[in-house]
């Protein structure tokens, strides 16, 4: 293999190590970003949830004030509830729509809101305006009120388990995202340290590969230049290392015209020799 | 293309530029003709003689490497 595309290969290699560690992280980090936004519509859902549960307890509030001769404030104050609770229950059906079990449940409020404590309220109403006696009109008006809060009791039950399994699962999220940030630190650490390795090690092997046989090289040539002839053979032992690259070549280069002076001088001795008998 | 040619390119591939002077030293010298005119029929004789006078300069290894180049030329 030529110098080059080892050299190619070693950097293909780190470079590889990197886009693995670059995927990797960054999978975790879209992860993160994916739970991080799960864990924003949970936070969202809780704080609709609670507006509603604050609603429900207003409007109760609301109707012990208007069914104790406060009816104007009672009144506003339930009107207020509406407004707190409808956009919060508007939201809550639509987000809550990809979980069954939370949307069932608020469902179950919601139809406790509707019927039972809408209900109470305009019986106590009617109950208010009508022609009773003060004695019998306390005794229908707390019958009702007793139904109201014991629904409002119910619909709260029903929201609170609500908030608690969208707490629950903040939590889930929290954690998870947590476990992906520390696994992205340990994997970067770990990447580094396999990288910086890899990378000193192969500079040392490639640097030893390439600069050891032209070392000895550079030696044996400074020795043949000087007139020993007989490096042939320190060429053979020191450098006859088959890398397949250019370094072989030049050795077998270098072997090729050692070999072509010693020839030459033998055959300039052999010719010598001839004349001389010749003489 | 010829036969000194080919025996050219199995010599120079130990001897290098020595190659044309040692072929043409053997092939004179030995089989008492010039390159040029080697004959498919010369190659033994050219063989023994190159691995005789490579193995005296460069070693045995060497002449038995190139005795094989040239008989292959047969």
């Amino acid at each position: 293999m030529k110098i080059k595309r080892k050299l190619l290969l070693s950097y293909l290699l780190i470079v590889g190590l990197f886009i693995a560690a670059g995927v990797t992280i960054t999978y975790n980090t879209m992860k993160m970003a994916e739970l991080q936004s799960n864990v924003k519509t949970q936070i969202e859902i809780n704080d609709n949830t609670y507006a509603f549960q604050r609603g429900l307890d207003q409007k109760q509030f609301g109707t012990l004030m208007y069914c104790t001769d406060n009816s104007a404030q009672g009144e506003q104050i339930i009107v207020d509830s509406a407004a707190i609770m409808v956009p919060a229950q508007e939201y809550l059906l639509t987000a809550l729509e990809s979980n069954g079990t939370l949307l069932a449940q608020f469902k179950q409020a919601v139809s406790l809101d509707t019927y039972q404590i809408n209900g109470a309220i305009t019986q106590a109403y009617t109950i208010t305006i009508g022609s009773a006696s003060a004695e019998e009109k306390y005794t229908q008006i707390w019958g009702q009120l007793t139904i109201l809060m014991a629904a409002v009791a119910q619909a709260d039950q029903k929201l609170a388990d609500v908030r608690s399994t969208t707490a629950a699962n903040v939590a889930s999220a929290s954690t998870e995202a947590q476990n992906y940030a520390n696994i992205s630190l340990v994997i970067a650490v770990a990447f580094l340290a396999v990288i910086t390795a890899v990378s000193v090690a192969m500079s040392v092997i490639m640097g030893n590969r390439i600069t050891g046989p032209l070392k000895k090289l550079a030696d044996i040539a400074q020795k043949v230049s000087l007139g020993d002839m007989n490096q042939r053979y320190y060429l053979k032992q020191e450098i006859d290392v088959k890398t397949g690259d250019e370094i072989d070549e030049l050795v077998n280069a270098f072997r090729r015209m050692i070999n072509a002076f010693r020839m030459t001088e033998a055959l300039s001795k052999e010719t010598e020799a001839e004349e001389k008998g010749k003489q | 293309m010829t036969i000194e040619i080919d025996a050219l390119a199995v010599l120079a591939e130990d001897l290098g530029p020595a190659a044309r002077q040692f072929l043409t030293r053997q092939t004179r010298n030995h089989l008492g003709k010039e390159p040029g005119a080697l004959q498919k029929t010369d190659i033994d004789e050219l063989a023994k003689w190159c691995s005789i006078g490579i193995q005296s300069a460069l070693g045995a290894q060497i002449a038995e490497k190139v005795k094989k180049g040239l008989l292959a030329l047969k």
